[in-house]
């Protein structure tokens, strides 16, 4: 064999050695479940509040890099969990609620929706059609002061403000994933929905029910304690 | 076709001929060289002249003397009649000589193209035809009855063209054997054949090729300088890409060869000389005109007309193009294209040559876009299909550009010196619809209007004017066996360019967003020094420096954008001047020090200018600057194999990457290659050329990517793998060309050939890679006289691969939520395609 083929040979050897490639994000995927706080009583200008029964629709939700979570600066998030699912915030053990995907780094930022979005290619706000009544969050219970009690019956309806953005523009987040050992809670607290309301007021209508639909002013109030007086807490926690 | 050595040897005189050189020296060689004796083409294998059936009758005898001109790859590219001896033995004595082949002409170890006398003598089959090949110099006639002509010295007039001094072991010249081994396409995808390059067409034949040289994604050509005939195909500011580069206009066909420097070593790289430049040299080297009719998989038609006169220089041609296809895929591919090329070259008085060159190309195509890989694992899209949305099936590009220059020189004086002045103008014209991210974008100019399709529609409209003048001086000795000799150049190039970017709503491709309206002026003057100083046989120094002015004056209509929602205080639009200067030296060492060994240290400094719409008043144009070096060898076995070795180093201060939501490119930061590469041309038998390149590199980006207000802490690990490069990339172009006898009283030859690319898996952002990627090209092809008959096919092992792949965010509709997390796109590479073709010679 010439040399020069040797060389050759030699050559085209040592260019087959592989790369190393580094990436500083790579995919990761991990659970969410949605953890109830407390015991679904609470205690408000003197009533006393106790929820029987709250079925929340939860989803889509984008974690983002920025500390803005608007889609106007968060068009590309690093984590995701793309579905909606309904579920009850008084269970005592923790709900699945889907599996978040995306890629490790740093979140600081999250924004999401309570099963009805208004996407960009839509032309009005929608119900996921995981939601069986179209609603984002039911809500029943009672509240007693005294010897007056108001039953309550509610459905809540949390619409985007505009299209293309969700529910919930942007709500603080705190996170750096670095692997898939890790779970998103999403932490609710339902009596606590129910501070915004005038319960006196309510009890001074009569016994019946007091059945609350979108657009009168308790909705109004529940939508108030839903998105900012008890809003869903986001955290991160190492799973074993 | 016979090997010499075995050729049967009755009835036929030879005659060795004594060759007298008459030929000066070639343009562009080193002096040094010059001086050296020019060695003959010796004939490596012949092919006997038929004696014709029509002269049996009056059994003649006859003679005929042709010329003939031997190539650089020793190929006979012109013949033409001396001397005749009537029509039919003429016509036998030129079909037997085109099949010759030769060692080419040298000078020293460099190849030239030779013209040489070869007598033919006829007589009747009792006494077979005779012939005369040249052979060594000095020889004398062996036999009595050798003719008169044969017997005086052969003129040997050397018509090389310039052949620049190397700028290091990664200055590669491609030669047609090499550039016609596999099938190719297009202009651009020669290319491919160089060491380390990847050429891609990720938007159809109406857009610019993407190319990838030795470890830079050099998008549409932001890091490649790229010329063809001498005239700059850059197009500084583009709007879909800085650099932008559209290689249609070549009409593979006409390409003799392609010059590409990896690296920046030589003074005369300008702008977008990053990772190289690749200087295109047009020229038909048989004098034969032709049409060639072909017709494919897809629907594909095209017609090739090539006029190409005998007694021409090789520069003298015309070439005519038209294509059409449906294109593969669920018929989204679609497209027309049409180019002329016309080049004259014409001696003048006072030993000044003129070529003229016109050029012009036209092209219109659908494009597919992009499929995110998820929704094909899914099911949900087939791999070469695009998605059903009005807004994706409204992709589509038209372009066209007209080019034309001359180029003056003055023929090099006995000394050595040489004056060349050159000038050209270009028109060009672009418009793009592409949409990559399917419904992301909000409007601008009215917040509320979202969803509407992300069809960004790209328009620049660009009027290029420039040259040059060079000179270079005669070869001074200030003393013994130290050769120096210098070029001074200049370089001037203005632009006054128009270009818009907006949002389209398909179907009716209603405008619902501005992005950029702008006129751009610029003009670059460019100056360098080149000096070759040889201090010996064994060693050489080659280097100089260059420097830039850019000026640049910008008028950006949207400038200081009033959104709806704020109070009107000002009439929008934003006018400023900016200007900035690069320099930058560049160097190779050569040595040899053996006659089979050629070393070689190459640094430079090269520059890639910013795009105008992007500076601020005032603003010192930030020059990206490039730092190249490498260190290498070659290795020569005589004609049959040589071997190149090259390791190289580049430094990027800012480098550019796609950004789909804007469909153009955006800065990243800092960047570094290192790497090897091989590079083998073999030829183990006389019927069979090959070569053969591996390139490896390791592409990292060296700071955190700029901050956004989406990422104000882009996550960043020391030796970040650069996207989209792949580390290894191995090309091969293997050529077999031989005779198989005759059919109907004509030789027939058949030639064959194949082509092979493999690129390793790429890096992808977010930690994934793609797959790896194996394509072979395979051509085979036959000839009889003034017919062709050849099939080409592309992608023969049919591999289904991502010709690019990327990874952002889309929302294309197919899912019920959408997704916000980029995903991995893919535009698709084409699936094996045939093509067969019938070329007629006149």
């Amino acid at each position: 064999m010439s040399r020069p083929l040797l060389f050759t040979l030699a050559a085209l050897a040592a260019t087959t050695v592989p790369a190393c490639i580094e990436s500083p994000q790579d995919p990761v995927s991990y659970a969410a479940v949605a953890v109830q706080r407390g015991d679904g009583t609470s205690t408000i200008d003197g009533w006393t509040i106790t929820v029987t029964r709250a079925e929340i629709a939860l989803g889509p939700f984008y974690f983002c890099a920025a500390s803005s979570g608007s889609s106007t600066l968060c068009g590309s998030s690093v984590a995701e969990l793309t579905q909606v699912s309904v579920v009850d915030a008084l269970h005592a053990a923790p709900s699945p609620i889907g599996t978040v995907r995306g890629f490790t780094g740093s979140i600081q930022s999250a924004s999401y929706d309570f099963g009805i979005s208004w996407f960009d290619t839509q032309t009005v706000a929608t119900p996921a059609p995981a939601l069986p009544a179209g609603h984002s969050l039911h809500l029943e219970g009672a509240a007693r002061k005294g010897a007056q009690v108001v039953t309550i019956v509610a459905d809540v309806d949390v619409l985007p403000q505009y299209q293309g953005q969700n529910a919930v523009a942007t709500a603080p987040a705190s996170a750096n994933v670095t692997s898939g050992a890790t779970r998103l809670e999403v932490v609710l607290e339902p009596a606590a929905w129910f501070r915004q309301l005038d319960f006196d007021a309510l009890a001074a209508k009569g016994a019946a029910p007091i059945v609350i639909k979108p657009g009168t002013d308790e909705h109004t109030a529940l939508l108030v304690g839903l998105k900012n007086l008890a809003p869903p807490e986001l955290r991160w926690v190492t799973t074993p | 076709m016979d090997d010499m050595a075995n050729a049967p040897r009755k009835n036929r005189t030879r005659t060795r001929v004594a060759a007298a050189l008459i030929a000066t020296a070639v343009a562009g060689h080193a002096t040094s060289a010059r001086a050296q004796a020019v060695a003959p083409p010796t004939v490596v294998t012949h092919v006997d002249a038929q004696y014709p059936a029509s002269a049996l009758a009056s059994r003649k005898h006859g003679d005929v003397t042709l010329a003939l001109t031997v190539d650089v790859d020793g190929h006979v590219s012109k013949v033409e009649v001396l001397e005749s001896g009537g029509a039919d033995l003429d016509e036998a004595a030129l079909i037997a000589a085109r099949q010759w082949t030769f060692v080419p002409a040298k000078r020293g170890d460099t190849p030239l193209a030779s013209r040489i006398r070869v007598p033919f003598h006829f007589a009747p089959p009792a006494a077979p035809p005779e012939l005369v090949t040249p052979g060594k110099p000095g020889e004398t006639e062996t036999e009595s009855d050798a003719h008169a002509a044969a017997a005086a010295p052969t003129e040997v007039h050397v018509t090389g063209r310039p052949n620049p001094p190397s700028r290091g072991v990664s200055d590669f010249r491609l030669t047609r054997t090499t550039l016609t081994a596999a099938p190719h396409g297009s202009g651009a995808d020669l290319l491919a054949t160089a060491p380390g390059v990847y050429i891609a067409h990720p938007e159809g034949e109406a857009v610019a090729q993407r190319i990838y040289l030795r470890g830079f994604d050099a998008e549409h050509g932001q890091d490649v300088e790229l010329k063809v005939a001498g005239i700059p195909m850059n197009q500084p500011s583009h709007i879909h890409g800085q650099g932008y580069a559209d290689l249609n206009l070549v009409i593979p066909e006409t390409v003799r060869s392609i010059r590409v420097i990896e690296g920046v070593y030589d003074p005369r790289q300008g702008d977008f000389a990053v990772a190289g430049t690749a200087e295109y040299d047009l020229g038909v080297e048989e004098r034969r005109s032709r049409v060639k009719l072909s017709y494919g998989s897809f629907g594909t038609k095209r017609v090739v007309a090539i006029w190409a006169p005998e007694g021409q220089a090789e520069e003298t041609f015309g070439a005519a193009n038209f294509r059409s296809t449906d294109g593969f895929g669920d018929g989204t591919r679609g497209g027309t294209s049409g180019g002329a090329v016309g080049q004259y070259k014409l001696k003048l008085p006072h030993d000044v040559t003129a070529l003229f060159h016109l050029g012009a190309y036209a092209a219109r195509s659908n494009i597919a876009g992009v499929v995110r890989r998820d929704d094909v694992a899914a099911g949900r899209i087939g791999f070469y299909d695009a998605y059903p949305d009005p807004s994706a099936r409204a992709q589509s590009a038209g372009t066209s550009r007209t080019q034309l220059g001359v180029t003056l020189e003055k023929a090099p004086d006995a000394d050595g010196s040489r004056l060349s002045a050159a000038a050209w103008l270009y028109l060009a014209s672009f418009r793009a619809r592409t949409n990559f991210t399917g419904y992301m974008q909000r409007s601008r100019i009215e917040p509320t209007w979202v969803g509407r399709g992300d069809l960004i529609e790209q328009a620049n409209d660009d009027f290029g004017v420039g040259g040059s003048v060079s000179y270079r001086s005669a070869r001074m000795v200030p003393m013994k066996e130290i050769g120096v000799q210098y070029e001074l150049g200049t370089e001037v190039r203005t632009h006054r360019i128009a270009q818009q970017q907006n949002l389209l709503q398909a179907p009716q491709n209603e405008t619902w967003d501005r992005r950029d309206d702008a006129e751009l002026k610029s003009t670059d003057i460019g100056a360098f020094g080149d000096v070759l100083i040889s201090g010996s046989k064994y060693v050489r120094v080659r280097g100089g420096a260059r420097a830039d002015l850019l000026f640049f004056d910008v008028d950006d209509k949207l400038g200081n954008f009033i959104p709806s929602f704020s109070q009107k205080n000002h009439v929008v639009g934003f006018r400023r001047t900016a200007s900035g200067a690069a320099f930058g030296p560049r160097a190779t060492v050569e040595g040899h020090p053996a006659s089979w060994l050629r070393l070689s240290a190459s640094y430079g400094q090269g520059y890639r200018s910013p795009q105008a719409r992007q500076l601020e008043e005032g603003e010192q144009a930030p020059f990206a600057k490039v730092q190249s070096y490498e260190a290498g060898a070659t290795l020569k076995d005589g004609d049959r194999l040589s071997l190149s070795l090259v390791a190289y180093q580049t430094n990027l201060s800012y480098d550019l990457a796609f950004d789909p939501g804007e469909g153009r490119l955006e800065r990243i930061g800092p960047t570094t290659r290192r790497g090897l590469v091989g590079y083998l041309l073999a030829s183990p038998a006389e019927w069979m050329s090959l070569s053969v390149s591996a390139t490896y590199v390791h592409a990292t980006l060296d700071s955190p990517p700029v901050a956004t207000p989406e990422n104000p802490s882009p996550a960043f690990v020391s030796g970040q793998s650069l996207p989209y490069v792949p580390p290894l990339l191995v090309r091969s172009d293997v050529a077999f060309t031989r005779s198989i006898g005759a059919a109907f009283g004509k030789p027939l030859a058949w030639k064959a050939g194949y082509g092979t690319t493999f690129l390793s898996s790429r890096p992808l952002p977010y930690g994934q890679t793609s797959p790896p990627v194996f394509l072979l090209d395979a051509t085979i092809g036959v000839r009889r006289d003034w017919l062709e008959l050849s099939l080409d096919a592309m992608n023969l092992l049919g591999a289904q691969y991502a010709d690019t792949e990327y990874a952002f965010v889309s929302n294309w509709q197919t899912s019920a939520v959408p997704s916000r997390v980029p995903a991995r796109h893919i535009t698709a590479g084409a699936p094996r395609a045939l093509l067969a073709s019938m070329t007629l010679y006149l």
